[in-house]
């Protein structure tokens, strides 16, 4: 009985400090400061895609460009798109879902993927 | 017989192994398994027979699943960072001799 009344006592003081700060949050709203990181401008994904691509021996910097084609204009086979593609997700630190990672075949898929993806920093 | 992979099975596979191999944290694995996963997928991209094809994915299959493990080892006993690991100084941290 009396270890009963012992483990129900702090409940019920806590229960009173946790009244007493709710009423003091109603006289004072606190106000709350989250630290969003807020989206990627497109400019900086860009640039930071542009520049994992040239970090591609594979990749002729005078034919990289926003529009260029992975297979198409860079040369680049599907194994070689794979492994665009991991480099982009180690850069903004994401995973790509399969299904969305084989989508991505040109340079602009890909900044419009991080565009889209609110995890990406 | 099963029938033989499809490209994009292949193209999934070697993500995951690819993504795989650079969980080691050990160098010399780490740059081991990146360089064997690349020159394995070239194979099985430069085979046609698809009877080949099928006995080359699925052995990739089971490596994958023995290097999962062994990554996750490699994470826990990994040992110390080697000295081409690491970024190299400014020359200003440098110390030169009598800088005592």
């Amino acid at each position: 009985m009396s270890f009963l009344r012992l483990a129900t006592r702090p409940a019920a003081t806590s229960a009173r400090a946790f009244l007493a700060v709710r009423t003091a949050q109603r006289q004072f709203p606190v106000a709350r400061w989250y630290s969003a990181g807020g989206a990627l401008n497109k400019a900086d994904i860009e640039s930071r895609v542009l520049n994992v691509l040239k970090g591609f021996e594979k990749v002729d910097p005078a034919k990289l460009t926003t529009a260029s084609d992975f297979s198409k204009d860079l040369g680049l086979d599907s194994l070689d798109a794979v492994e665009v593609v991991m480099a982009v997700e180690e850069e903004f630190t994401i995973e790509i879902p399969d299904t969305e990672a084989d989508e991505i075949q040109t340079v602009q898929q890909a900044i419009d993927y991080i565009a889209k993806t609110p995890e990406a920093q | 017989m099963a029938s033989p992979p499809t490209k994009q099975m292949i193209l999934q596979l070697y993500h995951a192994t690819l993504k795989t191999s650079k969980t080691f944290s050990s160098y010399n694995f780490r740059n081991y398994f990146v360089d064997r996963t690349k020159d394995v997928f070239r194979d099985i991209q430069k085979e046609n027979d698809p009877a080949r094809l099928t006995t080359m994915y699925g052995d990739a299959v089971k490596e994958l699943t023995v290097l999962r493990r062994s990554a996750i080892l490699n994470q826990i006993y990994g040992g110390w960072k080697l000295a081409v690991e690491e970024t190299p100084k400014k020359p200003e941290d440098i110390l030169q001799r009598g800088d005592t």
